[in-house]
């Protein structure tokens, strides 16, 4: 191994004195290689120097290129941004979903469709809104309703047993933190302390335990409309 | 009237002149190992670094262009990809060295398709790998304290499920 190693050396030399091409000396170059990789990957490439480390940690726009592999919107954007960012999208919505659906490769190279991406654009809206109310700082934990999530498999909660009306109400519930947010418009009701997100096919009774939570955002999106 | 007629045709003249040059003009590329390679107009309208450099000075004359950082085995290789309208199988025959540098090149000469393709190879080559592999194959030295590692590791746990085989 050492000999070839050197031999190989000795062949170098021997061919011509080429600038050797070191990584960490190509930032534009690495951040292309980081793109193209998958999450855990990425995960992965955080752990092998400073340098990597901190690119994944700054770089949000590698965290976008990985939640939105699989989807052609742009308009998101915006939003997602308004809501923590991609890393967090990726790390509290998007790879506990895809781990869910399995590791096969099928899963992972197939494009999502609209119903996945809105799902998981709600479920970031609920972390969002959560965080919101327990003043957290953001890390790359899932908020308290989101920990089923991460669970272990065992207990399967059926993701895609989620009825449209839920989902749509929590797109519903995205937009507007995002317009509230762009408006400067303050969010001064109280976070609801017995709001629980849970899945299955029994969600929307329980679902509608929570109607309170309709109605103050109904509430609030009209006193916002009034004011406009 | 006759004066005018000859007037007519130096210009006339003078654009055929100009095409004909246009059209041979060719483009001289001076590797780091000191190898000149001469290559049709064509070619390097890809690689856009070169390309605006052009449009810049706008001579007539044939243009030299050193590339310092390009050895000849390199170019050569990027030629051969470009002629092979960059064939997946290609770049499969590709060293990782060779793959290395010529991602480099690319990135230099901004050239979008190569560059696409040669940084998507180096991402396959480290999908699923673990972080050995990885400071490995660039020759990274970790830089990180044991405690550092131990503290990163434990946030990243969840990347190292189902990492290959070293």
């Amino acid at each position: 191994m050492v000999l070839g190693r050197m031999v190989q050396e000795q062949h170098r030399g021997e061919q011509e004195k080429r600038p050797r091409f070191f990584i960490n000396d190509n930032i534009d170059i690495l951040r292309e290689i980081l793109k193209r990789l998958d999450g855990p990957s990425l995960g992965v490439a955080a752990c092998v120097c400073r340098l990597w480390c901190s690119l994944t940690r700054n770089d949000d726009s590698l965290w976008e290129h990985l939640c939105f592999r699989h989807v052609s919107t742009a308009s998101v954007r915006a939003v997602v941004v308004a809501l923590g960012g991609y890393k967090r999208l990726y790390m509290v919505c998007v790879r506990p979903v895809l781990s869910r659906l399995g590791e096969s490769e099928r899963v992972r190279k197939r494009v999502w469709t609209r119903h996945e991406v809105q799902l998981s654009l709600s479920l970031f809206c609920i972390d969002s809104y959560e965080r919101l109310g327990s003043g957290r700082i953001a890390s790359d934990a899932s908020a308290s309703s989101l920990m089923f999530l991460c669970n272990t498999i065992n207990q399967r909660p059926h993701l895609y047993h989620l009825p449209h009306t839920t989902v749509s109400i929590q797109i519903g519930f995205c937009v507007f933190l995002f317009l509230a947010q762009q408006a400067r418009f303050t969010l001064n009701f109280a976070p609801i302390p017995n709001y629980t997100w849970r899945s299955g096919s029994s969600s929307t009774p329980h679902y509608r335990s929570n109607l309170n939570m309709e109605t103050r955002l109904y509430m609030i999106s009209e006193k916002m409309l009034g004011g406009s | 009237m006759g004066e005018r007629g000859e007037e007519w045709e130096a210009v006339m003249l003078r654009k055929a002149e100009e095409e004909e040059s246009k059209a041979v003009k060719k483009v001289k590329l001076v590797t780091s190992d000191g190898v000149t390679m001469e290559v049709e107009i064509s070619t390097v309208k890809e690689m856009e670094t070169i390309q605006a450099f052009m449009n810049a000075t706008d001579t007539d004359n044939s243009i030299i262009f050193p590339l310092p950082k390009v050895s000849s085995h390199i170019l050569s290789r990027i030629m051969e990809l470009m002629s092979g309208e960059y064939d997946q199988e290609l770049v499969k025959r590709l060293s990782h060295e060779e793959l290395k540098e010529i991602c480099m090149v690319a990135n230099y000469l901004n050239m979008k398709t190569l560059l696409h393709l040669t940084a998507s190879a180096i991402a396959n080559l480290i999908q699923n790998k673990s972080v050995e592999f990885v400071r490995h194959f660039f020759n990274i030295i970790n830089d990180f304290t044991p405690e550092e590692e131990v503290q990163l590791r434990k946030t990243h746990e969840w990347a190292f499920e189902g990492v290959d085989e070293d």
